[in-house]
């Protein structure tokens, strides 16, 4: 079971990456990083995304099947929701505090969206998400025990985490160019906005 | 027109060169493949083109004739699509039906917000037809590629059919109420933002979020039928969003507002203008830092560091305003391959002609026509004009035949 889990986070990862890529590519572009604080800081948005993987997977498998079928509409909006809306606001977070604001609420903020911190809760964030590959996974886990559950997402986040090992690089590009740094940070805040605006104004998508 | 556009006008010979050769793509499309309208109104379409590209290049004064020619465009898409949609589908407005139906004309807007949508699922997310309408996908891809290997970011001056709004407006009083000018790099950086936002939100909801939420063009295109609080507040954004973008801020600022400060097309233009050979170059030698080019630029591309640095950047859409308000000839359009002083192999020739007999003279005649056919002013008027015919002309010849119509009958609308 566990293996097939991993074929399914393999086979099914791009999609992963690309529902996740929003939240993840501005964050980590407009990030002045070297390569180790890239490194650690992908480190850390990984495990935001495994913890909120296990989380799920523990909850799904300890609830059931009722969860996953009876109550799939609800906790699907739910889920997207709770994902857009902390999406959302870490993205504003981080944006506002890599600005050169020397106000004291903008220190504040800086020192409240550490990069580590903003990464760890966007990890969180797009583990939360439930893209098509998220609900194949929480169809098969559901029932199957808490630690199963939890255990079969384990799994399919690793086979996941191959399609996001290009985010190591981005510090590469990101370091040359100031300006897309610039674009990154202001195009962050306009996301925020976005994901905390529209699911309130559309209902989930 | 100032004196030192009447200088660099063209001589007649060339002028009829270009304008027979101008003249027959544009019987080809506007005349005998004129999408079933009239072969008449398509004349009449052709023939006002012809003459402005003629005032182009007798006059030197690109600038201000390019303008007319793509005001021109505009005032006549709006009336004419959005009579077609009232024929085609009673309405103005696009119902769910109509999107189910893949029946929304897609325009190159959407191009950049759904190239990585595509790439990762294979599908369009928007419901235009793929082939077989003017609006198609493959149609307006099909025009977008070849204007960008050839105009590049001059698609905004030459060729989109939004762009007179802003273009016209902001030629609407001689001074500007709001300078601009000063913060001109700030502001060129805004359309990359709105770019990338619109990427990314159009790949999370897997939905096209410009046409949605931020399309000032809704306004005098097309909209979404307003069904609930979302649609009718889209509907809000997008008028308060063409009023002030390409309305009453082009007025105040004198400057494309719309264009140079939010179009996400056009940063997305930008980066694909390294495709295209024509660039607008400023020749420091014989540049005194007057201002007038900064001034008189309305996409906010040209300010005076960047004048001084003699590097343009990629945000100019040539429109030649520049070209036209330069006293002294400093800048120009180049091929990006020439420097900014350099001269054409044809002018280099011609120095060295020295017989003053009548074959002399001929010889150097000659080389000036050539000289002049192949400058890269003249190739990109050409450019520019042919493609901007082929996707405004036909709005064009069908704005005629409806004013006909409305004339003879009373009604706009057939």
């Amino acid at each position: 079971m566990l293996l097939e889990a991993l074929t399914l986070g393999l086979s099914t990862g791009t999609y992963c990456a690309v529902s996740c890529a929003p939240v993840a590519l501005p964050l980590f572009v407009s990030d002045e990083a070297s390569g180790g604080e890239n490194a650690a800081r992908v480190g850390l948005f990984m495990g935001g995304r495994l913890a909120a993987y296990v989380l799920i997977g523990f909850l799904l498998g300890a609830v059931g099947a009722y969860a996953a079928g009876y109550l799939a509409p609800a906790l699907r909006s739910v889920l997207t929701r709770s994902a857009a809306a902390l999406g959302g606001a870490v993205l504003i977070a981080a944006g506002i505090a890599r600005g050169t604001g020397g106000h004291r609420a903008c220190v504040l903020l800086r020192r409240a969206a550490k990069p580590g911190r903003a990464a760890f809760a966007a990890g969180i964030a797009t583990g939360l998400s439930p893209c098509a590959p998220f609900f194949a996974a929480a169809s098969r886990a559901a029932g199957t025990g808490g630690a199963a559950g939890a255990a079969y997402f384990g799994a399919f986040f690793i086979g996941t985490s191959l399609w996001f090992l290009p985010l190591f690089g981005v510090h590469a590009v990101s370091g040359r160019a100031p300006e897309l740094r610039r674009v990154a940070r202001l195009g962050m805040i306009a996301l925020g906005v976005y994901f905390l605006a529209v699911p309130a104004v559309m209902g989930a998508r | 027109m100032n004196a030192s556009a009447a200088r660099r006008g063209f001589s007649w010979p060339s002028v009829a060169i270009l304008g027979l050769i101008l003249g027959s793509f544009l019987k080809f499309f506007l005349v005998d493949v004129g999408d079933g309208r009239s072969p008449v109104a398509g004349a009449v379409a052709a023939a006002a083109v012809l003459a402005l590209y003629v005032a182009m290049l007798k006059t030197g004064d690109i600038g201000r004739w390019r303008r007319v020619f793509f005001v021109l465009i505009a005032a006549c898409f709006a009336p004419s699509f959005i009579a077609e949609l009232v024929e085609s589908r009673g309405a103005m407005s696009l119902s769910a039906a109509d999107i189910f139906k893949n029946e929304t004309p897609f325009c190159h807007i959407v191009i950049p917000m759904t190239i990585l949508p595509h790439l990762s699922t294979g599908k369009f997310i928007f419901p235009a037809r793929l082939e077989g309408h003017y609006a198609s996908v493959y149609s307006m891809v099909a025009v977008w590629f070849i204007a960008t290997v050839t105009l590049g970011r001059g698609w905004c001056s030459w060729v989109c059919f939004y762009g007179g709004w802003d273009d016209g407006f902001s030629r609407s009083r001689k001074k500007a109420l709001l300078p601009l000018e000063k913060h001109a790099s700030r502001f060129r950086v805004l359309p990359k933002v709105v770019l990338f936002f619109v990427v990314f939100a159009s790949l999370w909801s897997l939905a096209p979020v410009y046409c949605t939420w931020l399309c000032p063009f809704k306004t005098i295109t097309e909209f979404n039928e307003i069904v609930d609080a979302g649609s009718y507040i889209a509907l809000i954004a997008a008028a308060t969003l063409f009023l002030s973008l390409a309305v009453v801020l082009p007025a105040l600022t004198r400057r494309r507002t719309q264009c140079s400060a939010f179009c996400p097309f056009g940063a997305f233009q930008s980066l694909l203008d390294r495709f295209s050979p024509y660039g607008v170059k400023i020749d420091r030698a014989k540049c005194v830092d007057c201002g007038a080019c900064s001034a008189a630029c309305p996409s906010l591309a040209l300010d005076a560091a960047v004048v001084k640095s003699g590097n343009i950047p990629a945000t100019c859409v040539k429109c030649g305003d520049c070209v036209s308000a330069c006293a002294r000839g400093a800048i120009d359009y180049r091929f990006k391959w020439q420097d900014a002083g350099g001269g054409s192999l044809a002018l280099r020739l011609r120095e060295r002609v020295k017989a003053d007999g009548p074959a002399g003279k001929a010889l150097r005649a000659l080389l000036l026509v050539l000289d002049e056919i192949a400058s890269p002013r003249a190739l990109l008027a050409t450019n520019g004009v042919l493609i901007g015919a082929i996707v405004g002309g036909s709005f064009m010849s069908d704005t005629l035949v409806r004013l006909w119509r409305l004339a003879t009958t009373g009604s706009f609308i057939g």
